[in-house]
């Protein structure tokens, strides 16, 4: 029998396997798992420290040597929040019900809401983010309880050379003329294409 | 997307970095990259990736690579 290539495994963590997902108790939909074998950890390590400027990522040194790594892109606003908000005591108003640091942030966006037959998009920018939700401005007035789908130009970008976007996708749950607050359930970050 | 193709992986960990694919299957690809100047092949969801489709400029000589990505799962 041919042996296989020793190789890098990677998983949405939802896609990957029992035993990995048992190691990251926390973990979520929208993180990411992946399996380096021992022979390729030296190799790899080093990605992972770059992608760090990104998000957290967690990892476990298994007996056989194998390490596998957890990252959790969902954390990178709070992230962002340590590297670059001032630290400031905030009051919040008793009616305040958002949760999570807001991290007030001026990003390009661009939006797009409707099926795939009758799309809809159109640009603004970010006012403020959470580890749940993001404040944004709209061309249009966006009705509660609307998927949106929104691709956030990342201020930071990978190794200072590869421009990103934060994706997020989720419904909107609070609306003024032309601003909207989105409440996500998915969040990743992608390869800004122009 | 087919054996030998180059691309360009446009999510999860390793987003951005290119390779080629060395064997694909409905969900999965098994791309050749390189990681610190050698060659390893990493294993990931047919969504994370992309073509790197080439295109000509009307300018003779020169030929600019756009990354096309496919569509979010």
């Amino acid at each position: 029998m041919a042996l296989q290539t020793p190789r890098i495994q990677s998983w949405p963590f939802r896609r990957a396997p029992r035993r990995l997902k048992a190691l990251f108790r926390e973990g979520k939909k929208t993180d990411w798992i992946t399996s380096v074998p021992e022979s390729l950890a030296v190799f790899a390590e080093s990605h992972f420290q770059r992608l760090r400027q990104l998000h957290p990522v967690a990892s476990v040194r298994l007996p056989d040597g194998s390490i596998v790594y957890w990252g959790v892109p969902r954390e990178a606003i709070a992230s962002l929040a340590g590297q670059h908000a001032q630290p400031a005591v905030l009051t919040l108003p008793k009616k305040e019900r958002r949760i999570g640091v807001r991290v007030p942030l001026a990003c390009a966006t661009r939006y797009e809401t409707g099926s795939a037959a009758h799309k809809r998009t159109g640009a603004g920018r970010t006012i403020d983010m959470s580890s749940s939700g993001i404040f944004f401005t709209t061309q249009s007035v966006l009705r509660r309880s609307t998927r949106v789908a929104l691709h956030i130009a990342w201020p930071v970008r990978l190794d200072d050379d590869v421009p990103v976007e934060l994706f997020a996708e989720g419904k909107v749950v609070r609306t003024e003329r032309s601003r909207a607050a989105l409440q996500y359930d998915q969040i990743a970050f992608r390869v800004a294409v122009p | 997307m087919r054996i030998g193709e180059k691309v360009r992986m446009t999510g999860g960990p390793f987003l951005g970095m290119p390779g080629t694919i060395v064997s694909l299957d409905r969900r999965r690809v098994i791309l050749a990259v390189i990681l610190e100047s050698r060659e390893v092949q990493i294993e990931v969801e047919r969504d994370w990736i992309g073509v790197i489709a080439r295109r000509r400029r009307s300018t003779p000589g020169i030929e600019t690579s756009t990354l096309t990505r496919r569509a979010a799962g």
